[in-house]
C-alpha cells in the first residue's frame, strides 16, 4: 500500500470523487431549489 | 393491520422454493444469502401460477386468502423438519458492521412505512392498482384486448401483487413492492461477495441499493422494477457459480431464477441476456458447462411460453404491446410516442457518454433518478486486478446500459435490474479506497467526502419522501390533503373519482374523459372506452370508426350512465395509445358548454349522464 502506483490510485480516487461530486452538486442546484419550493420550505 | 398480511407472500415463495434449491444445489455450492435469494425466486414461480389459474375462476379475498393458506401449508410441509437455520457468519462482527446492518434495516423500514400511504405514484394508479381493483370488482382475473396494454406485460409481479392488493386492499400490495427493495438489497450483498467484497464493503452495496432515490420512491407505490432488480442480481450469482463450477442441477435452477426474471418485466429479456453474454465463453468451455446453460436457457424459455401463449392467442403477438410494429400486420408502435418523450440522445457520442450522463446529468431524464453518484465514484476503482467474475459484472452492465441507449425510453428506471451489480461494483471500488486510506490521506478524504455527501443528499431526498408520505400514515393529514398536492393531484382526480362513487348504484355507469385512468375511479362500471366492432382495428393504422352523437347516447341510456367524468387538462396526453381512452373526447366535449356539472374540483369535473345524453341526442338532431 506504500508503492508509488498505490500513491496515485490514491491521489486518483480523491480527484475523481471530488470532480464526480462537484459538477453533479452545482448541476443539482437548480433542481434542489425546485424541491425545496415543492415541499414549501 | 391487513396490509401486514403482504410479508406472507414472499414467505411463501421461500418456503415453496427452499425444498427445490435444496435438490439443485445438492453439493452446497450456493452461500447462504444465495440460498434465500434463489429459493425466493424460484417460489414466486409456482405462486403466480397458482393465483393465475385460480384467480382466473374466482378473483377475490377468500379465493386468495386460499391461495396464500395452500402454499404456506405446501411449503410448510415440504420444508418437513427443517426450521430455517441461520448461519454464524450473519451476526455483526466489527461497529461498521453493525452500523451499516442497522442502517440497511432502518432504510427498509423507512420504505414499508412509505407504502402504507395512500397511493399516489403515477403508474401504481394508472394501471398497477387500477387493473387491480377492476379484477377484484369483476371477480375474476382476465385481459380485455384494447383497455390497457400494460395488463399484456409480462405477469409475475402483477398476479403475486394480486393476492396482497385482495387481501390488505391497496396499501398491501404497496407493502409488498416495498419488501422486494431488501431483496434488491441483499442480491447486490450477494453480488458484492461473489466479485470480492469483504463484508463491510457488501453491507455497503445492499446499503447503496435501499439509499437510491428511485429505489425510496419506488418502494411506495407499486411496481415491478424492484423485483426486476432483486431477480437480476440473484441471476448474475447464480451464473458466476455455474461458470466456475458447470453442473446440470445449477443449471435448471439458474433456469429457474431466469425464468421469474423474464416473467416479471420485458426489460427482463433484455437483462438476461446481458448478464449470460459475458459468462457464455466460461460456460460453453466444457461439455458440462453447455449442458448447464442450455438446460438453463431452456427452462426459462419454456417457462415463458404461458405468457407468450396468452398474448399470441388474445392479441396476435406473443410479445405485445413489445414489438407491435413488427408483429402484427398493420400494427402501429404503441410506445412510440412515449419513447420519443423519453430519447434524450442517440450517436455514438451519446452512448460513449452514456455512464457519466445517467449519475451526473439526472435531470435530463426522466423524474426518478439515483442522487448521489457514489456508484460512479466507486466503480472505476474495482477494475484494478478484476478476475473473470468482476469482469463479466462490467460487461453486464456496459452491454445493457447500451441496450438501454439504443431501445429502450431512455428512463433511469429501466437500468434498476443493473443496481445491484453496479452497486456490487462500486463497493468493492470503494473497498479498495478505504484500503489505501489505511495508509493515504488523499483516498482517505475522497472516500469521506464521498460518503459523507452521499448521506446528506439520499439522507434528505428520503427525509423529503417522509415527510411528504408519513403523515398520512400515522392520521395526521387526511388522504384527500395528501393527494391534493399538485405532485399527485392530476393522476389520482381523488376528489371527483369519490365523488362519482359515492353516487353510483349497482348497475349504474360512469363514462370518463380522462388522459389515463386512476385508481380512486370506480372500474369495472367506468362506460367502455371500445366500441363494439372496435376489435379488428386497435393497434392498427386503421382509424377507428367514428362514433355518432345518437349511437353514443343511445349506448350510454342502455348502459345507465349516471356520470361523465371529464378533467380539466384533457389531451395533454404523452401516451395516448396504451389505455383505451379519447374514444368519445371529440364527441362529447362540444356539448358540455352549455351544461353545468355537478361537480367541480381542481382537476376534474362531473356531469349528470342524463344532461350530457340529452344533449348528445339534440346534438344527432
Amino acid at each position: 500500500m506504500r508503492s508509488r502506483g498505490d500513491r496515485l490510485t490514491a491521489w486518483a480516487f480523491l480527484l475523481w470523487a471530488a470532480l464526480v461530486s462537484m459538477v453533479f452538486l452545482l448541476g443539482s442546484v437548480d433542481h434542489f431549489e425546485v424541491k425545496l419550493h415543492e415541499l414549501g420550505l | 393491520m391487513n396490509a401486514a398480511v403482504a410479508v406472507l407472500v414472499p414467505v411463501a415463495a421461500l418456503l415453496l422454493g427452499r425444498p427445490v434449491v435444496r435438490r439443485l444445489d445438492a453439493e452446497c455450492d450456493l452461500k447462504w444469502t444465495e440460498r434465500l435469494l434463489a429459493a425466493t425466486a424460484v417460489g414466486c414461480l409456482p405462486l403466480a401460477a397458482a393465483v393465475w389459474v385460480i384467480g382466473s375462476l374466482r378473483y377475490d379475498g377468500p379465493a386468495m386468502a386460499g391461495v396464500l393458506a395452500v402454499a404456506l401449508a405446501v411449503g410448510l410441509a415440504l420444508n418437513g423438519r427443517r426450521p430455517p437455520t441461520l448461519p454464524a457468519g450473519l451476526r455483526p462482527r466489527s461497529r461498521v458492521e453493525t452500523l451499516i446492518a442497522g442502517l440497511c434495516l432502518a432504510l427498509a423500514l423507512a420504505e414499508v412505512l412509505t407504502a402504507l400511504a395512500p397511493p399516489s405514484d403515477h403508474d401504481s394508479l394508472r394501471y398497477h392498482l387500477a387493473l387491480a381493483r377492476r379484477d377484484l370488482e369483476e371477480g375474476r382475473l382476465a385481459v380485455h384486448y384494447g383497455w390497457s396494454a400494460y395488463e399484456f406485460f409480462p405477469p409475475l409481479a402483477p398476479l403475486l401483487t394480486r393476492i396482497a392488493f385482495a387481501l390488505g386492499s391497496a396499501q398491501g400490495a404497496q407493502v409488498l413492492n416495498a419488501l422486494w427493495a431488501p431483496v434488491a438489497a441483499l442480491a447486490a450483498l450477494a453480488v458484492a461477495h461473489r466479485l470480492g467484497a469483504g463484508r463491510i464493503a457488501a453491507l455497503g452495496a445492499a446499503a447503496m441499493v435501499l439509499s437510491t432515490r428511485m429505489v425510496i420512491h419506488l418502494a411506495g407505490g407499486v411496481g415491478v422494477d424492484l423485483p426486476l432488480a432483486a431477480f437480476a442480481g440473484t441471476l448474475f450469482v447464480l451464473l458466476a457459480v455455474l461458470a466456475e463450477k458447470p453442473q446440470p442441477r445449477l443449471g435448471l435452477l439458474t433456469g429457474l431464477t431466469a425464468a421469474a426474471l423474464v416473467n416479471t418485466k420485458h426489460q427482463g429479456l433484455v437483462a438476461v441476456a446481458c448478464l449470460c453474454l459475458p459468462l457464455l465463453p466460461a460456460l460453453f468451455g466444457s461439455a458440462q458447462g453447455r449442458r448447464a446453460a442450455l438446460t438453463a436457457a431452456a427452462t426459462a424459455a419454456a417457462l415463458l411460453t404461458p405468457w407468450l401463449i396468452r398474448n399470441g392467442l388474445v392479441t396476435g403477438n406473443p410479445l405485445f404491446p413489445a414489438f407491435h410494429h413488427v408483429i402484427a400486420p398493420e400494427g402501429i408502435d404503441i410506445f412510440a410516442d412515449g419513447v420519443a418523450a423519453n430519447r434524450h440522445g442517440s450517436g455514438l457520442g451519446f452512448m460513449l457518454a452514456v455512464p457519466w450522463l445517467v449519475f451526473i446529468e439526472q435531470q435530463r431524464f426522466d423524474g426518478l433518478h439515483f442522487g448521489f453518484p457514489l456508484i460512479l465514484i466507486g466503480l472505476p476503482f474495482a477494475l484494478p486486478g478484476a478476475g473473470r467474475i468482476r469482469w463479466a459484472a462490467l460487461a453486464a452492465v456496459v452491454l445493457y446500459l447500451l441496450a438501454w441507449a439504443a431501445i429502450m425510453p431512455q428512463m433511469l428506471r429501466f437500468l434498476l435490474p443493473m443496481l445491484p451489480l453496479m452497486a456490487a461494483l462500486a463497493a468493492v471500488g470503494l473497498e479498495r479506497a478505504a484500503a489505501l486510506g489505511r495508509v493515504h490521506a488523499a483516498a482517505r478524504l475522497g472516500l469521506a467526502s464521498a460518503l459523507g455527501l452521499a448521506i446528506l443528499v439520499q439522507g434528505g431526498f428520503l427525509a423529503a419522501t417522509l415527510r411528504r408520505k408519513v403523515p398520512p400514515v400515522l392520521g395526521l393529514e387526511s388522504a384527500e390533503t395528501y393527494l391534493a398536492q399538485p405532485a399527485f393531484r392530476w393522476s389520482a382526480h381523488a376528489e371527483a373519482c369519490g365523488f362519482v362513487a359515492a353516487r353510483l348504484e349497482d348497475g349504474e355507469h360512469w363514462l370518463g374523459l380522462m388522459n389515463d385512468p386512476s385508481y380512486y375511479c370506480p372500474q369495472a362500471s367506468a362506460f367502455p372506452q371500445i366500441r363494439p366492432g372496435d376489435e379488428a382495428d386497435l393497434y392498427t393504422r386503421r382509424p377507428l370508426p367514428a362514433v355518432a352523437p345518437a349511437e353514443l347516447a343511445e349506448a350510454m341510456k342502455q348502459r345507465r350512465v349516471r356520470w361523465v367524468l371529464v378533467v380539466n387538462n384533457l389531451g395533454v396526453d404523452v401516451e395516448p395509445l396504451v389505455f383505451a381512452k379519447h374514444r368519445y373526447d371529440r364527441v362529447i366535449e362540444p356539448v358540455l358548454a352549455g351544461l353545468a356539472p355537478s361537480f367541480i374540483g381542481p382537476t376534474a369535473r362531473v356531469y349528470q349522464g342524463a344532461d350530457v345524453i340529452r344533449a348528445l341526442g339534440r346534438e344527432a338532431r
